[in-house]
């Protein structure tokens, strides 16, 4: 080889080297860690092309607050643009997708066929502020939260603060019920009288996460927010009611300040001030949940517990409660982080989806489980997968969905 | 070494001197005396201590904070923050007194009619003109209020606005903060970037953990209404944000953002303290226990609401007098003064005739003078960065941490 071919091909391998760097950085090709760039609605995010990745179904999920789905063949789709959308839940037969569409002041509840398209307000939250002589204004505005559905796929439960403007000042309490209750709607007549599914504690942000338990239509689980009785400390517990148990004796429960506020409801998840469990989310199987825990200052946990049969028909009655409190003992930590927050288990129950946080970013993550058939107790199998790198773009406190 | 010096003084005028200078050493109008002020960094008016190093001298500093500053182009900015810090170092006593913005005070000289405490500030800034800026004007007619309404002298100042939190909080890619319950406000002031300083706008935050930008961040920090306890709530809020900052404060990378958040205050701090004393100011807040901290709010007991639907706070006078006695070692000299219990319309009554108020001419006139001080000043405050290890070569720390402490309306700020 002449001196003049060798310096030609050590030009060719040194440009070799420049452009498998370029394609590292423009995202051409395989992409870093397994993760490809994919589009959706107009944003660019990272998706796990690994095998591990891989599952059946379909996530639904918020980036930049516009609802999009995650399949398990890693594509990605954009069914909503230019609004503030929030907490998609799909019907049991798959139709329908329920959300939320923020505004300043207000947020409407909403459902959609599931695949995208035309748009149908159920509940309209628009008011306006009303003076107030000598106050601040009140609002005639309301907030609606994280529909769920019925396993009829038509009745949609959902949290509103619709009862502001009929609930006054009560025992104990010098205000007007700002905290969002739970409440009950028919999707096919959106303007008959709502049921009133679940009440709430005065000063605390009222309840979150209400869903039905599987295979049991009459149960319904949801976080409850309260002070203890000193005021000071939070009491943040897991519930489950009857859902027609208000309906079904009128005057009987209320909501109100601790100690004064009586539910229907029994406690999964003990009193004790400071502590904090929250999200439930039910197997499909309906005898388990995932919920979150705070663990100290600067840690959550996922756990798993089972959950008691036939608690909700006699709530205040000392064996109940102490029946329905028993599996909490049985809680297993599955994971745990600094941030880690919204389970949503796989239709088949052998994994669940979760926002995670790492490298200062929440991204989806799915972690495979596995349960013990004598003992019924869940455990990881594997490492926790993440499923996404969105850069920041991904909604934590949006509540995401997985459908078959 | 000359050449390492030299090439520092160079950075440090490029890129800090000018935001820094127009932060610090910005003088208060001296109404008391009513002489035209030149407001000349350099020339301290008469009544108001130069230096706010911590002696051995009581040392009162009003913190003012607006929600809507406009950025000084026109408009009258409100002040709806004003927190009295008073420190006694021989006996090691700090109070920090907070007056309601809604609380009505006789407006000095006649100016204006009893209002609320936070229109002396937009008085000052549109009616007197004393000194030779129109905030200026505003800082020295708050000054000048809570003298003459309850006898405390202010010996410095520190102006705070919220908009610039904001700015801060996005310079620093926001915050992952884990919302400790769900939050439900009808009634937060919508003020921010918004015409009407008096509007309003709902919140509900969501619990867990999420992604805050500035202005998301500032309503969780500030909503008053999402807690049956009030502002006890509040300030666990507070600690959260407080928290979440110092990490994102603390991270390698924030090197690289430094003159970006100096440039982020610039606009949004100003207080006449030197720069080496702010940075000794706030020294001595972070080594305060803070438990130890008398805290006062003048609103109820202190005040009643009015009853002829201004929506202000009446004193009560007979509670608020012992206590500015005791808190800011007063004795006979504390006062009260009692206001109409009906607020009625009144002439307003300018004061002064100076020259013109145009912030940019005083910069001009500024640069030249400051320029070898400025220098100075960063030797002197890298200095006692070193030698305290505070790591807050440039003082900008010190001036976030200022910052954060008017707008948690709590010394914890400075522990970021």
């Amino acid at each position: 080889m002449t001196m003049k071919q060798h310096k030609r091909w050590q030009i060719v391998v040194l440009l070799l080297l420049v452009a498998l760097s370029l394609q590292s950085c423009l995202g051409i090709g395989g992409g870093n860690n397994g993760f490809q760039t994919k589009s959706t609605g107009g944003t660019q995010i990272g998706v796990n092309q690994t095998d591990q990745a891989i599952f059946q179904g379909k996530i639904y999920f918020t980036l930049n607050r516009s609802l999009d789905t995650l399949d398990g063949k890693h594509d990605i789709k954009n069914l909503t643009r230019r609004l503030d959308v929030r907490d998609p839940a799909v019907s049991p037969d798959g139709k329908w997708v329920a959300f939320i569409i923020r505004h300043l002041n207000y947020s409407d509840l909403a459902i959609m066929p599931s695949n995208g398209g035309t748009i149908r307000i159920l509940l309209s939250g628009n008011g306006q502020f009303v003076a107030n002589p000598g106050f601040a204004p009140k609002s005639t505005h309301n907030w609606y939260a994280q529909p769920s559905w019925g396993q009829d796929s038509k009745h949609l439960l959902f949290l509103s603060d619709l009862a502001k403007s009929t609930q006054g000042p009560g025992p104990g309490i010098n205000a007007f019920l700002l905290d969002l209750q739970a409440f009950e709607i028919s999707i096919e007549n959106p303007k008959a009288t709502l049921q009133a599914i679940a009440y709430a504690n005065y000063g605390d942000g009222g309840n979150r996460d209400a869903s039905y338990r599987p295979h049991h239509p009459d149960q319904v689980i949801y976080t409850h927010y309260a002070y203890d009785t000193t005021n000071t400390k939070q009491v943040i517990q897991l519930f489950l009611e009857d859902a027609n148990a208000i309906t079904n004796n009128p005057g009987k429960y209320r909501p109100g300040a601790t100690g004064y506020e009586f539910d229907p409801a029994v406690a999964l998840t003990p009193a004790t001030p400071d502590l904090a469990n929250l999200q439930p989310a039910f197997s499909p199987d309906g005898n388990s949940i995932a919920y979150v825990r705070r663990l100290d200052a600067t840690h959550m946990g996922i756990f798993v517990m089972p959950v008691a049969e036939n608690v909700t028909q006699n709530p205040n009655d000392p064996a109940v409660v102490k029946k329905a409190l028993a599996p909490y003992a049985k809680s297993a930590l599955l994971l745990s982080g600094q941030y880690i927050s919204q389970p949503a288990w796989s239709p088949d129950g052998t994994k669940f989806a979760y926002i995670g946080y790492n490298n200062n970013t929440f991204d989806l993550w799915m972690a495979n489980v596995s349960k013990d058939a004598k003992s019924g107790k869940y455990t990881i199998k594997g490492t926790p997968i993440q499923l996404t790198d969105t850069g920041g773009k991904l909604d934590a406190d949006s509540r995401p969905f997985w459908t078959p | 070494m000359v050449v390492v010096a030299g090439g520092g003084a160079w950075y440090y005028q490029t890129n800090f001197a000018s935001h820094l200078n127009s932060i610090t050493g910005q003088q208060a109008a001296n109404l008391s005396s009513k002489k035209q002020n030149t407001g000349s960094q350099s020339q301290a008016p008469a009544g108001v201590s130069k230096s706010a190093s911590i002696g051995n001298k009581r040392v009162n500093i009003l913190l003012l904070g607006s929600d809507n500053d406009a950025k000084f182009q026109g408009g009258a900015p409100l002040a709806q923050t004003d927190i009295i810090v008073t420190i006694d170092p021989t006996t090691k006593y700090v109070g920090m007194l907070s007056i309601p913005r809604d609380m009505r005070v006789n407006i000095p000289d006649g100016i204006a009619a009893p209002n609320k405490l936070d229109t002396a500030f937009a008085y000052g800034w549109q009616y007197v003109h004393v000194g030779p800026t129109a905030f200026s004007n505003a800082v020295g007619l708050s000054m000048l209020t809570i003298e003459q309404n309850y006898g405390i002298h202010i010996d410095h100042y520190a102006w705070v606005g919220l908009d610039g939190f904001i700015k801060v909080i996005d310079t620093a890619g926001g915050l992952d903060i884990d919302a400790t319950h769900p939050m439900v406000d009808d009634d937060y002031p919508n003020d921010v970037n918004n015409k009407n300083a008096y509007d309003y706008k709902r919140l509900y935050i969501a619990p867990g953990p999420q992604h805050m930008n500035g202005v998301q961040a500032l309503e969780y920090v500030r909503t008053r209404h999402s807690d049956l306890v009030g502002d006890f709530g509040r300030s666990a809020r507070q600690q959260q944000v407080i928290s979440q900052l110092k990490t994102k404060l603390d991270t390698p990378d924030i090197i690289n953002k430094i003159n970006e958040l100096a440039a982020d205050l610039d606009g949004y701090v100003k207080t006449d303290m030197q720069l080496p004393d702010l940075v000794n100011f706030m020294n001595y807040a972070r080594s305060l226990d803070l438990n130890k901290v008398d805290r006062a709010v003048l609103s109820p007991p202190y005040s009643s609401m009015a009853r002829d639907n201004s929506g202000d706070y009446l004193p009560n006078c007979a509670l608020i007098q012992p206590k500015i006695a005791q808190m800011f070692a007063l004795g006979d000299n504390a006062k009260c003064e009692p206001v109409n219990a009906t607020r009625k319309a009144g002439i307003i009554n300018p004061v002064g005739s100076g020259p013109d108020n145009s912030e940019s001419k005083v910069a001009q006139t500024q640069v030249q003078d400051i320029s070898m001080q400025s220098f100075s000043q960063m030797a002197q405050v890298s200095t006692m960065s070193l030698q305290e290890g505070t790591n807050d070569p440039l003082g900008v720390r010190s001036l976030l941490d200022l910052m954060f402490v008017v707008v948690f309306d709590s010394l914890d700020g400075s522990k970021v």
